[in-house]
C-alpha cells in the first residue's frame, strides 16, 4: 500500500507545478475536505486511481502487457504481409530482419557499434548535463542573465545543427570532440531553456515563506527553488536525451561516419534493407530503454524530495 | 509610486489580539507585509521594542492566506523549516517541530504529505511553523479567506484555543470578515480606503477564552459587529 501511495503523490506533486500555482490545487484539495479533520484518510484514496492496492496494480501491468503483446502481433503480421508482397530486396521481412540481427551481432560488430553510440552520448549528453543546468538555473533566477541570454539560446535552438558541421570539422578535424560538441549543441539548449522556465515557475509564496523563515539566497536556491523546480529538470533531461540520441545517430552518419553510421550506409550501398531494418529496431529499443531508465530516474528523486528521512518513524 | 498608506500609528501590547479590517485596496496586507519586512515602507519605519524593522526576522512570523507548504516535503519536515534554515540540529529541531505539531493538534499526522491534509488542517501546520521560532509578533494576513464558512468557525475557535496556550504572543490579524475581527480580537483597527488610514480604534471586551462558549450568539457580541460595520460603512 506504501508504494502505491507514493506514486500516487509523486503525480499530484507533479500536476502543481505544472499548474505553476498551489492556489488551483489547494482549492481542489479543500473541496475534497470540507467535511473537517476526519477526512484526511479519506483522501488518500481520492488522491489518484493508482492509490487503490497492488492488486489493481497488476492487472494494470498485465493489460499492459496484453495490449503490447497484440499490438506488436498485428504489426509483425502487417509487415509480414507487406514484405511478401513487395520486392524482398526494397522491404525485408521480419524473419529476415531477426537473422540480419544476428548476423550484424555475430560477424558486423553491431555490439561494438551500440557501445560507440552509447559512449557518444554520454559523453555529449552528459556534457550539457553538467553545463547546462546550472547555467539554466542562473538563468532562471537572475534576471539580467536571462534577459541577455534568451535570445542567443533560442535562436541556437531553433538552428538546424547540421548547418554547423562544416564548421566543426574545420575547428576540430575528424576527432572525437568534433562528434561530442556536435551532439552537445543538440541537447545543451533544450535542457538549459526547461530548466530556466522552471525555476522561473517557481511559486512566489514559497520564496516568500523562506524569506520570512530568514533564509538565505544560497538557502532559497537549494531548499525552495531546485525541489521546485525538480521535475522540469526532468523534462529537460528527457528533451535533451531525445535530441542528444539523434545528434549521436546523425553524427556517426553524417559527420564522422562510425559505430552505427557505417552499418547503415553499408546497408544502403548494398541494398541491405534487412540489416538497416535490424539497426533501426535495434536503436529504437534502446531509445526506449533510455527514455523509461530517466522515467525511472524522476520517480525515484521526486520521492526522495518528498519523503525523505521520515519513513518509518511514526 | 501609489501611495496605499497614510499616517498609520499604533501599539500592539504583549499578548494582544489585534485585527485590521477594512475595504479591500486599502492597505491593509500592504502594511502587513511592510511590517514582516517582506517589503520596504518608501517613507516611515516600524518600530518593534523601539528598534526598526529592516528586513524579514524570526521574531516576526507570518501566516499567508495561501498557506504556501511545501510539496516536496511532509508535515513535520515542513514545521521543521525555519529551524533548519537557522542551522538547529537535527534532533533538536525534530522535538520543537513535533512538539508545535502537538500544540496545534496534528502530531499524528507528522508524517503526511500536507496535500493530503484539508484546507483548515495545512494552514494549523503553517502556523506550527510560524511558532516554531517563537516569534513575540505574529502575522496573519486572512489566513481563513479561502475556507468554507464551516471550516473557517472552526479555524477560528483552534486559533483562539491555540494561542490560549501561549499567552505570549501577539498577533496582528488582517481580514475581511467583520465578525471573524469580533470574534477574535482584543482590539480591531478599522481602515479606510485607499490611502488607508486609521478610522476607528474599537476595544472588544468579550473576555477570554471565547472559543469555549457560543459567543456568536451572545448579545455583546452582534452589538461590536453592528459597531465595526458602522464604521467600516462611514469610511467609504
Amino acid at each position: 500500500m506504501k508504494k502505491e501511495e507514493r506514486s500516487g503523490h509523486a503525480l499530484s506533486y507533479q500536476e502543481e507545478n505544472e499548474k505553476g500555482s498551489t492556489n488551483k490545487q489547494q482549492h481542489q484539495e479543500e473541496t475534497i475536505a470540507q467535511v473537517g479533520q476526519s477526512t484526511a484518510e479519506d483522501e488518500t484514496q481520492l488522491d489518484s486511481d493508482e492509490a487503490r492496492g497492488p492488486a489493481s496494480r497488476r492487472l494494470q501491468l498485465a493489460r499492459r502487457a496484453v495490449i503490447f503483446v497484440v499490438s506488436l502481433a498485428v504489426i509483425l503480421i502487417a509487415w509480414y504481409i507487406y514484405a511478401i508482397n513487395t520486392n524482398p530486396i526494397i522491404f525485408a521481412t521480419p524473419q529476415s530482419v531477426v537473422s540480419a540481427t544476428y548476423f550484424l551481432f555475430t560477424k558486423a560488430n553491431l555490439a561494438g557499434a551500440i557501445v560507440s553510440v552509447l559512449w557518444l552520448l554520454l559523453l555529449g549528453f552528459g556534457l550539457s548535463v553538467v553545463t547546462g543546468i546550472p547555467i539554466g538555473l542562473i538563468m532562471g533566477r537572475v534576471k539580467i542573465v536571462d534577459e541577455v541570454l534568451d535570445p542567443y539560446m533560442t535562436a541556437f535552438y531553433v538552428l538546424p545543427r547540421v548547418a554547423m558541421i562544416p564548421l566543426f570539422i574545420i575547428w576540430f578535424g575528424f576527432a572525437l570532440t568534433t562528434s561530442v560538441l556536435f551532439v552537445y549543441t543538440f541537447s545543451f539548449f533544450p535542457i538549459i531553456l526547461t530548466v530556466a522556465q522552471g525555476v522561473k515557475s517557481t511559486d512566489k509564496l514559497f520564496i516568500e515563506v523562506a524569506k520570512i523563515g530568514v533564509a538565505s539566497e544560497r538557502q532559497i536556491f537549494t531548499k525552495v527553488i531546485i525541489p521546485s523546480s525538480l521535475p522540469y529538470i526532468f523534462a529537460g533531461l528527457r528533451v535533451g536525451l531525445a535530441v542528444a540520441y539523434i545528434g549521436v545517430v546523425l553524427a556517426q552518419l553524417d559527420l564522422i561516419v562510425t559505430g552505427v553510421g557505417t552499418l547503415l550506409l553499408h546497408g544502403q550501398e548494398f541494398y541491405q534493407t534487412d540489416q538497416i531494418l535490424a539497426i533501426l529496431v535495434v536503436l529504437a529499443i534502446i531509445g526506449y530503454l533510455l527514455s523509461e531508465f530517466l522515467k525511472f530516474l524522476e520517480r525515484r528523486f521526486t520521492h526522495g524530495m518528498r519523503y525523505s528521512t521520515l519513513q518509518g518513524m511514526y | 509610486m501609489l501611495d496605499v498608506l497614510d499616517h498609520v500609528n499604533f501599539n500592539i501590547q504583549k499578548g494582544e489580539f489585534v485585527s485590521i479590517v477594512g475595504p479591500s485596496g486599502c492597505g491593509k496586507s500592504t502594511l502587513l507585509r511592510i511590517i514582516s519586512g517582506l517589503e520596504r515602507p518608501s517613507t516611515g519605519s516600524v518600530l518593534i521594542d523601539g528598534r526598526p524593522v529592516s528586513g524579514t526576522a524570526q521574531d516576526r512570523g507570518f501566516i499567508f492566506q495561501a498557506v504556501g507548504l511545501y510539496p516536496w516535503r511532509n508535515t513535520i519536515e515542513n514545521v521543521e523549516f525555519f529551524l533548519e534554515l537557522k542551522g538547529v540540529p537535527r534532533e533538536e529541531r525534530r522535538r520543537i517541530a513535533l512538539e508545535k505539531l502537538q500544540l496545534v493538534g496534528l502530531a499524528d499526522f507528522a508524517s503526511y504529505p500536507p496535500v493530503q491534509l484539508s484546507g483548515g488542517m495545512q494552514q494549523k501546520v503553517a502556523i506550527a511553523r510560524a511558532l516554531s521560532t517563537e516569534p513575540s509578533l505574529l502575522l496573519m494576513d486572512e489566513p481563513f479567506g479561502a475556507l468554507d464558512a464551516l471550516s473557517r468557525e472552526k479555524a477560528q475557535s483552534d486559533l483562539l484555543q491555540i494561542l490560549s496556550k501561549d499567552m505570549e504572543r501577539s498577533i496582528l490579524f488582517v481580514t475581511h470578515s467583520i465578525d471573524e475581527a469580533v470574534y477574535l480580537s482584543d482590539k480591531i483597527i478599522v481602515f479606510s480606503p485607499r490611502p488607508g488610514k486609521i478610522r476607528e480604534l474599537i476595544q472588544v471586551d468579550l473576555g477570554t477564552n471565547r472559543f469555549e462558549r457560543d459567543i456568536r450568539s451572545e448579545q455583546k457580541f452582534s452589538a461590536y459587529c453592528s459597531e465595526v460595520r458602522r464604521h467600516l460603512i462611514s469610511a467609504e
